[in-house]
């Protein structure tokens, strides 16, 4: 139940701390001792090419030297123009450009992962739940503590050295396969769904083992709660105590799992891309921080932070329609 | 949050821990998960540090020959540049496990005063606090991470902080909680009305109840640091002249280690690094097993 | 004498424990629940009496067990071995023959759920006849609640009002028999009185026959017919309410109305006057289980093969020496 009040304080929450990263966007390169301009030349070049100085400070827009004004510009800048400047690395292309050719690829590889990890997570979850105390659930589970343990990173190199490079079934590399061309042609989207399969691969199997053993824990749990035996002293046929009961109240905390594991996904897909050189955020993120390409640092984090801050907000909304007591919390 | 750890295991440990008791080392030794747990906590701090002093050819040595597979001589092979990978993964656990116990010290004190401080006070404070860790609890860590560490000089010591720093907002809740159930028991509602000054009252009354949670939580924030940093140093950002797992697994990517089909080189510091997450979940099952059972008790 | 609609034959019921072994928290007990009326069933926490209820419904979970014994339902259909049905039928028997107000209605609701969504799952697993949004209406009226609390959801009541749905849940399909489980313990003084109140009146216009389960003697002669009285999962002695009452048999019994004075006005302090504790029931009792802490005990007390013994017109007392210590008090 979404509640007039709830909206207004998830919506401020939202706010304040997608202002909270602009803010921190807007002060750090302020806050590196030194000229920045200076410092990112001379990271870039190893001297300080005259001219260029200039050019980068009017980048930064630092201009003047109130920290007010450059701040209201900034903001102008980002909300009016949707200006992020633009990049050293990938010149004359700006910060935004980019952003938007990189972004969908990985808002799909999340989206999809994030969403087969969650149903799976629920209903292997669900499985093992009911045969808690029982062999082949605790062989399941210790298993699965295993696979939560793994480096998104490093499963994604074993995939690749296992089933890219010894058995070659899937691409080695990239979005999509170099010899088609994009659009929306079979042979394209084909292209793409293989490429995605191993990172998707690699980002399901280390994240849907910890969903799944919070909705076993909940699941056992659930079996202690009162409402679930005056559930079976009222005559509810079984599938009705399972369903509308035991699992509908186990989602809960699984829920909330999953949206404190967003970050956590993210920062593996990011991974997963710069090993699979997909050409998502992560692997445009990569390029940006081994480049000292610092506005497409910048521009990646801005975008990142307010993107897991909009999918947090959904999620409050979503759990708000899940469970009435939300207000109470 | 940074590591990958179960959320409700640490809550639901919560709801009904009870306080550590003096020969807690012992209570814990007791308990078969919280045993195997330390075991292999205790087999990686023994090699971390026996790497500190000796390992068979010096980690830096580069001489040999390059992409040498395992053999007695190399245990783990050599690398791309000719560095004998085993050397290098010994004396890397010492580093990677260094920077887990420093991060874990940072953030265990910032979570424990800050949760201790919100749930023993309560009202405008805690509101304060806990509105200020729920912002942090939803900026993504890991390009927060990022961001930092491009503008800061990656050093070692400049990681520990920043994931140090990032590390603690989830642990102060939990503690947090715990607190408000523990006030709510007799005898601390007899020492504040006894008019006890709080600090008193919150280090010989309560802290004791907090330890056990924050013993589980050192545990998952000492890997998820080590996760963190390996991370960090994978996207090239940490120092990459340090050997530790994360650097290897950086230039293992970088060197095309695939290619090779040096595996030796990719999987040791990859399984080391999951068997320190396994080794803190099951600890942390059975530090739950052992409190939950005293709960009882009091 | 009137006819049964309950009969409990030679019931065990058995809590594990981790160690392998378990607790035997029902004793070879026989009851029997006579047509439109209510028995109270009184004695202390742990004396087996909500086991008696939970067993009757059939809620004892593995790894405990119901070890032996029979319940049988006398109906229109016949008699039933509650023991012996298998799931489906077992589902049909709940609720809609016997059904039940938990001790604590604090989390007994769904607390996903509005109200009236749980009353009418209900109805659907029962096959309910007529109009549901009537129906919840009539029960939440009767059971003194407004009806837009059909709209609501569990957190939005309080604690008395829980309880009320409980009681206008387990009413709403018409069973003949209401197991009624320290309905008003957990409740403020006024509240337990209106409740108790409601629940006489409800008994005699529904015709429904209650068994009702309390720690608290003065509740259970406000709306008792007949008083049984547990003691260390057995029932020691039951007899009509005034019989009970007036010329309590069983020494156990006796201590237990001795204490009745103080007991309406400090609650819990009622047993002060009983030294030590109840036996261990996880291990065998030979002879009478209030042995050591009988003010009336003899040598043969702990041979004594237990059996009931009347005492008075359908009064029965479960003690060697019942009729020589009813005779000398009087």
């Amino acid at each position: 139940m979404i509640t007039r009040r709830y909206l207004v304080v998830r919506t401020t929450y939202a706010i304040v701390t997608a202002f909270i990263a602009i803010t921190i966007n807007f002060l750090l390169p302020r806050l590196i001792p030194g000229n920045p301009a200076d410092v990112i030349l001379f990271a870039n070049y190893h001297y300080i090419p005259p001219g260029k100085a200039k050019l980068l400070e009017a980048q930064f827009g630092l201009t003047t030297n109130n920290l007010g004004i450059e701040f209201y510009d900034y903001l102008k800048q980002l909300f009016l123009h949707f200006n992020l400047g633009l990049s050293f690395s990938y010149y004359p292309a700006t910060v935004a450009q980019l952003i938007e050719s990189h972004l969908p690829w990985t808002l799909y590889l999340l989206g999809v992962s994030i969403l087969l990890s969650s149903v799976l997570g629920v209903i292997v979850g669900r499985w093992i739940g009911w045969r808690a105390g029982s062999r082949s659930e605790s062989v399941t589970s210790s298993i699965f503590i295993g696979l939560t343990s793994l480096p998104y990173f490093w499963l994604a190199i074993i995939f690749i050295l296992l089933f890219a490079f010894m058995i070659p079934i899937f691409p080695l590399a990239g979005s999509f396969a170099i010899t088609v061309t994009p659009g929306l042609t079979i042979s394209f989207i084909s292209s793409v769904i293989t490429h995605s399969l191993l990172p998707i691969i690699t980002l399901v199997i280390t994240t849907f083992p910890a969903f799944a053993l919070t909705m076993r824990n909940t699941m056992v749990n659930q079996n202690k709660e009162d409402y679930l035996m005056m559930a079976r002293a009222r005559g509810l046929p079984r599938h009705v105590i399972e369903k509308k009961y035991a699992a509908r109240n186990a989602i809960l905390p699984v829920t909330t799992h999953i949206v404190l594991a967003f970050g956590y996904i993210v920062a593996g897909a990011f991974f997963v891309e710069v090993v699979f050189s997909y050409q998502g955020i992560g692997y445009l993120l990569y390029k940006a921080v081994t480049s000292y390409d610092y506005p497409l640092v910048d521009g990646i984090f801005l975008m990142i932070t307010i993107t897991v801050i909009i999918a947090n907000f959904l999620a409050d909304m979503l759990y708000a329609i899940l469970d009435p007591r939300v207000e109470l919390r | 949050m940074i590591g990958n750890y179960n959320p409700e295991n640490v809550k639901a440990a919560a709801k009904e821990l009870a306080p550590a008791k003096e020969n807690l080392l012992l209570q814990i030794w007791r308990n078969r998960k919280a045993r195997i747990g330390l075991i292999i906590f205790g087999f990686f701090i023994i090699l971390g540090a026996l790497g500190h002093f000796y390992t068979p050819y010096p980690a830096t040595y580069d001489n040999f020959r390059p992409w040498l597979a395992p053999s007695i001589k190399h245990w783990f092979g050599t690398d791309y540049d000719g560095h004998d990978v085993f050397s290098q993964f010994m004396y890397g656990t010492g580093v990677s496990l260094y920077v887990g116990a420093a991060v874990a010290f940072i953030a265990v004190t910032l979570g424990t005063v800050v949760g201790l401080i919100s749930g023993y006070y309560g009202g405008l404070v805690d509101n304060f606090l806990m509105r200020f860790v729920d912002i942090l609890l939803i900026l993504p860590t890991f390009p927060l991470l990022v961001i930092l560490s491009t503008y800061f000089k990656p050093t070692i010591t400049s990681t520990i902080i920043v994931i140090g720093i990032l590390s603690w907002p989830f642990m102060s809740r939990v503690i947090r909680s715990q607190i408000l159930t523990v006030r709510q028991r007799p005898f601390v509602q007899a020492a504040i009305l006894a008019g006890l000054p709080g600090y008193k009252i919150m280090f010989k009354e309560i802290f004791k109840f907090t330890l056990p949670l924050i013993i589980i939580n050192a545990v998952y924030i000492f890997v998820g640091a080590i996760v963190a940093q390996a991370g960090l140093a994978f996207f090239g950002l940490g120092d990459l002249a340090s050997v530790n797992w994360g650097t290897m697994l950086y230039y293992a990517q970088s060197e095309d280690a695939v290619i090779y089909f040096a595996w030796w080189w990719i999987v040791p510091p990859g399984v080391a690094i999951a068997l320190l997450g396994v080794a803190a979940n099951i600890f942390g099952n059975g530090i739950t097993e052992v409190f939950g059972e005293r709960a009882g008790e009091i | 004498m009137s006819e049964d609609i309950l009969t409990v034959k030679n019931l065990e019921t058995d809590y594990s424990l981790d160690n392998g072994g378990f607790v035997r928290a029902i004793r070879s007990l026989n009851v029997e629940l006579q047509k439109g009326e209510t028995l109270a069933l009184v004695g202390e926490s742990g004396s087996g009496k909500s086991t008696l209820a939970l067993s009757i419904m059939r809620l004892i979970d593995k790894p405990n067990k119901i070890a032996d014994g029979e319940i049988i339902l006398h109906d229109s259909d016949g008699d039933t071995s509650i023991l012996e049905l298998g799931e489906n039928a077992l589902r049909r028997i709940r609720w809609k023959k016997i059904s039940m107000v938990f001790q604590s209605a604090m989390n007994i609701l769904n607390p996903v759920m509005r109200i009236e969504d749980q009353f009418i799952d209900t109805f659907e697993a029962h096959s309910m006849p007529g109009d549901y949004s009537d129906r919840i209406d009539k029960y939440l009226t009767i059971a003194g609640l407004g009806t837009k609390v059909r709209r609501l959801y569990p957190h939005q009541l309080s604690g008395g009002m829980k309880q009320r749905v409980s009681i206008a849940l387990a009413l709403s399909c018409e069973p003949e028999i209401l197991i009624a489980d320290e309905p008003t313990t957990a409740l403020d003084v006024v509240v337990q009185r209106e409740i108790l109140f409601e629940l006489k009146q409800l008994k005699t216009s529904l015709n429904l026959s209650i068994i009702f389960i309390t720690h608290d003697l003065s509740v259970a002669s406000a709306v008792a017919d007949r008083i049984g009285i547990f003691y260390a999962g057995r029932l020691v002695e039951i007899g009509r309410k005034n019989d009970v009452i007036a010329k309590p048999g069983h020494p156990y019994a006796k201590l237990l109305l001795g204490s009745i004075v103080t007991l309406s006005t400090e609650r819990g302090k009622n047993l002060s006057s009983l030294e030590g504790s109840p036996p261990d029931l996880s291990k065998e009792i030979i002879g009478c289980s209030f042995y050591d802490r009988c003010p009336s005990r003899v040598k043969q007390c702990l041979s004594y093969d237990l059996y009931p013994v009347e005492v008075g017109d359908n009064h029965y007392v479960e003690c060697l020496r019942a009729k020589e210590l009813l005779e000398s008090t009087v």
